[in-house]
């Protein structure tokens, strides 16, 4: 099952919503838009894509694995059981964890940034 | 009678309010010559180390090994916030603490009752969490003149009025986009408060810098990694040098006479020392800077390239020490490492060397010349190659920043020096990117490891001019926590159990101990006020530890003493409760919801009125 994600007191939950958004809006990939109209979850696109995912891991090493590979300050992402959309909205936003906070990565990463970096977590075997 | 007896205890309150409250408005600023001469000063605190050597040694007997099994809590004052760990050194001056929590967070609290006199909240920038390697610490605040001084999280040195918590000045120490933060208590010194930075995992470039503590004008900036130039720039690749950490998180120590500031730095960067072959000055290593300048005068490296993330971080502890007949003005220092260095400090040469965690393998010894490590190359690891394993000590060190304890009566030194193991697998060259907006500059994997032939945890006696260890006490679980020595022998320090410990500092005896109920990551201090001696506990885990446990989320200071030093039935004032702004007005004030507006007829006595609220 996955983790219930907690939102923190956070100025940047509206941002990170306005930048979904805003993707729903502006960008209109067609799963986006799909997604809205029907009221269903976000799904990533760039899932099994193989730029993408070395886009992500690239993305990956330089902004979560000083936590989330091998020093396991917080959980292993690889085959991550958050759903795509749990996942997107975690990143963008960031949430209060038992052992501290993750920082709201929405000021630095696009979502589809975020999606590519998911794509690269769930192509990777779980260690 | 009810109602008189609440209004007689009100008022009582509020007279012990009055008392509580005027004592420590009345306190007089804190003078350069008061830091300077604090040594004798027993009923205060005044600086990180207490004195400027760094020794956290209190001449104080009242609590002695004969009745320390008798400290019992006296007050606790709860810090709150979102996060955890208390990792402070609290200051005590003119009857006030003054003390740092996680999110650099300042609590001003009267030292006699635990009641809260003011805090602060820098309100540091949420964006900033990414930059923080191991957690939102705080290990400390300076106090000169009629200031506190607290570096943020988000790399600022804010000034506040020590009276009333108020910003004095608010100075950015450098953009804190580039991967900085500050998480060490400020130096204050002559007129000046100098700051280190932290950032060693986030490509930074190391320094440590003064400002004048009246204005916040900055005076001088020293780079502890030498730029084009600069003596020891040649030790850096190309242009490693702009990215090699060397961050200088902690607190240094000062020498009046020398007139030198002492400071550690941290590790190389990033994590993989094969993109940055050389000795890599002068991270993992201690520099001395010219107290008017920020001159470096000497630098010595205890791990010169650096290859295993080992900070040279506890603060110095500079001591007169009798060798061979004379007396030697040494540098002590326990380093991640593992070995216990002294080095003379007028000149930065290597004395000793010793290794103090058993089955160290990352180096095969010291040169007993230079003190230069001759290191195992099979404990390097090679980019793209296998995880190297077991290094000992791994990188969370046999100590990292806690604070040592130093007797100069019995030149014995006392520290935490725990026993684990990494294993390190260093990623292919082409995935190491330089950081341009303060990303992870690692280029490193790590697991660490639980050693079976030896306790996780250990804190060391150890007897300076005889190079010997005296005793150590063992524990299943890693030690987090400074030292604190006294004139009576008793060493206190905490445990990641939560122990707030006794220990007798000629046989290490555990003499008392007491449940905190949360790890004890901070620094006992220890000071006398209206006869009675104390001894505070921050109590909270903070830091690296929770990577590896879990505990109740806690932060907390509590106050020891043999007796508490008014009877449990009088009641020291309000305590930490306040009333909420505009939540319960009293009838006819304003309110959050409502102004205040009130039935016509209301307040007439009921046998007058029948219905007290009435309108017609």
């Amino acid at each position: 099952m996955s983790p219930v994600v907690e939102r923190r007191r956070s100025r940047i939950v509206p941002l990170a919503a306005g930048l979904v958004v805003s993707i729903l809006a502006l960008k209109l990939p067609a799963p986006y838009a799909d997604a809205q109209e029907e009221n269903e979850a976000l799904t990533n696109p760039f899932l099994g894509d193989p730029a993408a995912i070395e886009e992500g891991e690239r993305i990956f090493r330089s902004r979560c694995t000083g936590c989330h590979w091998s020093p396991l300050r917080a959980p292993v992402l690889f085959q991550s059981e958050l759903g795509d959309e749990q996942f997107l909205e975690t990143v963008i936003s960031g949430r209060q964890g038992n052992r501290g906070n993750m920082p709201p990565f929405g000021y630095v990463l696009s979502p589809d940034d975020v999606w590519k970096v998911h794509a690269f977590v769930m192509a990777r075997d779980r260690m | 009678m009810k109602c008189k007896w609440i209004m007689a205890g009100v008022g009582a309150a509020a007279v012990a309010l009055a008392v509580a409250l005027n004592a420590p408005l009345r306190a007089e600023p804190v003078s350069y010559d008061e830091i300077l001469n604090a040594e004798d000063n027993t009923s205060e605190w005044l600086s990180y180390s207490r004195t400027y050597h760094g020794h956290r040694y209190v001449p104080l007997t009242q609590i002695d090994p004969s009745n320390v099994a008798r400290l019992q809590p006296v007050w606790i004052f709860p810090t709150g916030g979102e996060n955890r760990g208390l990792e402070a050194t609290p200051l005590v001056h003119g009857g006030v603490i003054y003390m740092s929590a996680d999110e650099s967070r300042v609590f001003a609290i009267d030292a006699r009752t635990g009641v809260k006199i003011w805090s602060y909240d820098p309100e540091v920038n949420e964006e900033a969490e990414r930059v923080y390697c191991c957690g939102s610490n705080n290990r400390g605040v300076a106090l000169l003149g009629d200031k506190v001084f607290v570096g943020t999280m988000d790399a600022r040195l804010v000034a506040l009025d020590k009276d009333t918590g108020q910003v004095v000045w608010d100075k950015p120490v450098i953009d804190w986009q580039q991967g900085y933060s500050i998480t060490g208590a400020p130096l204050a010194l002559k007129d000046m408060v100098l700051t280190g930075v932290a950032g060693g995992e986030f490509g930074i470039r190391g320094f440590v810098k003064a400002y004048d503590a009246e204005t916040g004008k900055e005076r001088w900036t020293a780079y502890v990694i030498p730029g084009p130039g600069e003596p020891g720039n040649d030790t850096w690749p190309g242009d490693t040098w702009q990215h090699g950490g060397g961050s200088t998180w902690t607190t240094g120590a000062f020498d009046p006479e020398l007139n030198l500031v002492y400071w550690n730095v941290g590790n190389a960067g990033p994590w993989n020392c094969q993109v940055r072959k050389g000795d890599n000055k002068w991270t993992a290593g201690t520099v001395a800077l010219d107290a008017d300048s920020g001159e470096i005068k000497w630098g010595f490296q205890y791990t010169p390239w650096d290859c295993w993330d080992y900070d040279s971080v506890s603060t110095p502890v500079l001591a007169d020490v009798t060798m061979d007949g004379s007396e030697v003005k040494t540098l002590l220092h326990h380093d991640k490492n593992g070995f216990f260095y002294a080095l003379d400090r007028t000149n930065g040469k290597f004395i000793y060397g010793e290794p103090i965690v058993p089955g160290l393998n990352w180096a095969k010894g010291l040169d007993p010349e230079t003190g230069r490590p001759i290191v195992n190359e099979h404990m390097i690891a090679q980019s793209g190659g296998p995880e190297i394993a077991p290094i000992i000590p791994s990188l969370e060190g046999a100590i990292d920043w806690q604070p040592l304890a130093y007797d100069p009566n019995n030149q014995h030194i006392f520290f935490m020096s725990n026993n684990w193991a990494m294993g390190y697998r260093f990623w292919e060259e082409d995935k190491i990117e330089k950081p341009k907006q303060g990303e992870w500059y690692l280029g490193a994997d790590y697991q660490e490891y639980l050693r079976p032939d030896v306790p996780n945890g250990a804190f060391v006696a150890w007897d300076v001019p005889n190079r010997k260890e005296l005793w150590r006490v063992e524990s299943d679980q890693p030690f987090w926590a400074g030292a604190l020595v006294t004139e009576s022998g008793i060493v206190f320090t905490g445990d990641n159990h939560g122990y707030a410990l006794a220990l007798d500092a000629k046989s290490g005896k555990i003499l008392w101990h007491f449940p905190t109920g949360s790890p004890i990551s901070g620094s006992p201090v220890s000071y006398e006020i209206d006869g009675t001696q104390y001894v505070l506990f921050p109590s909270g885990m903070g830091g690296d530890l929770t990577f590896y446990y879990t505990e109740p989320k806690a932060g907390n200071l509590i106050a020891f003493a043999l007796e508490r030093p008014s009877p449990p039935t009088e009641l020291a004032g309000p305590a930490n409760v306040q009333i909420l702004p505009g939540s319960l007005p009293e009838i006819g004030e304003p309110g959050h919801t409502l102004g205040g507006r009130v039935m016509e007829g209301y307040g007439y006595p009921a046998e007058e009125a029948k219905e007290p609220v009435k309108k017609e």
